[in-house]
Parts: C-alpha cells; sequence; structure tokens
C-alpha cells in the first residue's frame, strides 16, 4: 500500500521531465524504483528518500537543461541569428532606458544620459522597427520554405517552444518603443 | 573507428562494463554497476536512465528487441560501444602501469 503510494508520487513528480524524455522513459523509471523498494536493501527508507530525492532534481535539471539546447538547435538558423540582430540592434536603447531608470531611483546621484532628439528617434524607434522587420522577415522565410517543402516541423517547433515567449517579448517591446 | 577526444564520464563508464558481461535491464545495470563500483556508484533511477539515453543517442548501446512474456527493456553493447570501452579500459591500464614505473612509495597498486 505505502509503495503504491511512494509509486504514485514518483509518478507525479515525472510530470515535471520534458515530455519526450518522459513518454520515453517514464515506465522504467518506475520498474525500476519499484524494484527498488521491493528489495529492501536499503539502510532506512529516510535514506532511500533522500538519495530518490537527490536523483530526482539532479536529473531533473540535467534532462531541462538538455531538452532546451535540443530545442533551440532546432530553430532554423536564419530565425536565431535575426533574433541575435534585433536584440544587438535594441541593445542601445535598452542601455539608456534602464540607466535613467536606475538614475531616478537613486535620486540623480548618477548623472542622466540627455541624448539629442535624433539620437531618440535612431535609438528607441528606428533600431527597434528595423530589429521588428527583420526578425518578422526571417519568420515570413522560414514559414514560405515550409510551405514550399511541405516541412513544417523546423518552424512550428521554433514557433511552440520557450523561443515564442522570447519573440512576443521582442514583439511587445518593439511595439511599445514605437507608440 | 575514430578514436574518442575524451573519457566517459565515471557513471557511463561503469554502464558499459556492466554491459560487457551480458544484456540486462535497468535495474540489473543498477546493481551490477553498484557491486563492480564495491557500492560506492549508487545510481537512481534519474542518473541510470539519463546515462542510457546519452549512450543509446551516441551509438554506445543498442536496445534488444523485447518479448512479449517481458515488457523490461534490455540493452547490449554495440559495435561502437565495445570499440569505447575497450578504448576506456587501454587508458587506465595505461594509468596503472605508469604509476607502477613510477615507484612511488605511496602507492598501493
Amino acid at each position: 500500500m505505502e509503495q503504491n503510494k511512494s509509486l504514485s508520487l514518483y509518478r507525479f513528480l515525472l510530470k515535471l521531465y520534458p515530455k519526450k524524455y518522459r513518454l520515453e522513459f517514464e515506465e522504467d523509471m518506475i520498474e525500476t524504483l519499484n524494484s527498488m523498494l521491493s528489495v529492501k536493501t536499503y539502510d532506512s527508507k529516510l535514506s532511500l528518500t533522500l538519495i530518490i530525492l537527490k536523483d530526482y532534481f539532479i536529473s531533473l535539471f540535467n534532462q531541462r537543461k538538455y531538452a532546451t539546447e535540443e530545442s533551440i538547435n532546432e530553430i532554423p538558423s536564419s530565425i536565431k541569428r535575426d533574433s541575435s540582430a534585433t536584440l544587438f540592434l535594441i541593445a542601445p536603447f535598452m542601455f539608456v532606458y534602464f540607466y535613467n531608470i536606475i538614475n531616478l531611483y537613486f535620486r540623480h546621484y548618477i548623472p542622466i544620459i540627455h541624448l539629442e532628439s535624433h539620437l531618440w528617434v535612431i535609438y528607441s524607434i528606428i533600431l527597434p522597427a528595423l530589429g521588428l522587420i527583420i526578425v518578422t522577415r526571417s519568420f515570413i522565410v522560414e514559414s514560405y520554405n515550409s510551405f514550399i517543402s511541405n516541412n513544417w516541423n523546423n518552424v512550428v517547433s521554433g514557433l511552440k517552444k520557450e523561443w515564442l515567449i522570447i519573440y512576443f517579448g521582442l514583439a511587445m517591446l518593439c511595439l511599445k518603443v514605437i507608440f | 573507428m575514430k578514436q574518442p577526444r575524451e573519457l566517459l564520464p565515471q557513471v557511463s563508464f561503469s554502464i558499459l562494463f556492466a554491459l560487457s558481461l551480458q544484456p540486462r535491464h535497468g535495474y540489473e545495470i543498477m546493481k551490477q554497476v553498484e557491486e563492480d563500483s564495491d557500492g560506492k556508484i549508487k545510481l537512481g533511477p534519474g542518473a541510470l536512465y539519463g546515462s542510457i539515453k546519452q549512450l543509446r543517442d551516441g551509438g554506445l548501446i543498442e536496445e534488444l528487441k523485447s518479448s512479449s512474456v517481458n515488457r523490461r527493456r534490455y540493452y547490449k553493447l554495440s559495435p561502437k560501444g565495445w570499440y569505447r570501452l575497450n578504448v576506456e579500459l587501454d587508458y587506465y591500464k595505461t594509468t596503472v602501469k605508469l604509476s607502477r614505473s613510477r615507484h612511488a612509495p605511496e602507492m598501493s597498486i
């Protein structure tokens, strides 16, 4: 009874693993834990619990890391390159913006950066808008390529993974800056 | 085959070593690794299957076709895995030989 409870709890915890890994190894991991619990060769329940928990958290961290690396590798290189270019383009504006916020917070103990109006236009409108155009262009090009080759895997994986959040954040930032 | 540039991590080496005797399923590998290391390496399911995945993706171990009776998955060394295990063992053999040749009194091997 108690063993079943432990296995159910472990099965629940395994839900935090990346889906691909979980689908492949979930049953094997539970089967192995079941064997470990059955043979009772460990000093105490506490020592076994600590071994399992330590193993769980280290392995969870590693598998999440590998899954993120894999998903980044799946993203088409043109999208990766263009989003990096966008970050580079909005970097000067972000620097001045946050510098001045810190300046306000510290009540002008550090000198504020005063920019000429034409520089503000370049930093806050033209460069971010250019970045937005570049990213949008790469998505359109990749989507077109996928449409031609009838293989949507790259664009879909690039879209649905964590990078979507980054693209959304970037787009929102650019829109906020523009309007 | 191409000479590997780095040594395998301890756990991966131990799994290959455990599989050199016969094909095994996960729990058997775990017990064999513990026995081989005299209880020094205690694997949990996470570390075990993480390493199995890496070794399988690297082509060092293969999954055996499972019978309908036993749903556990058995693994065996692939030809590449045998080669890699021999390379690792050669390295350890050379290290032991080298340390013996140095005649350091503190060394008990």
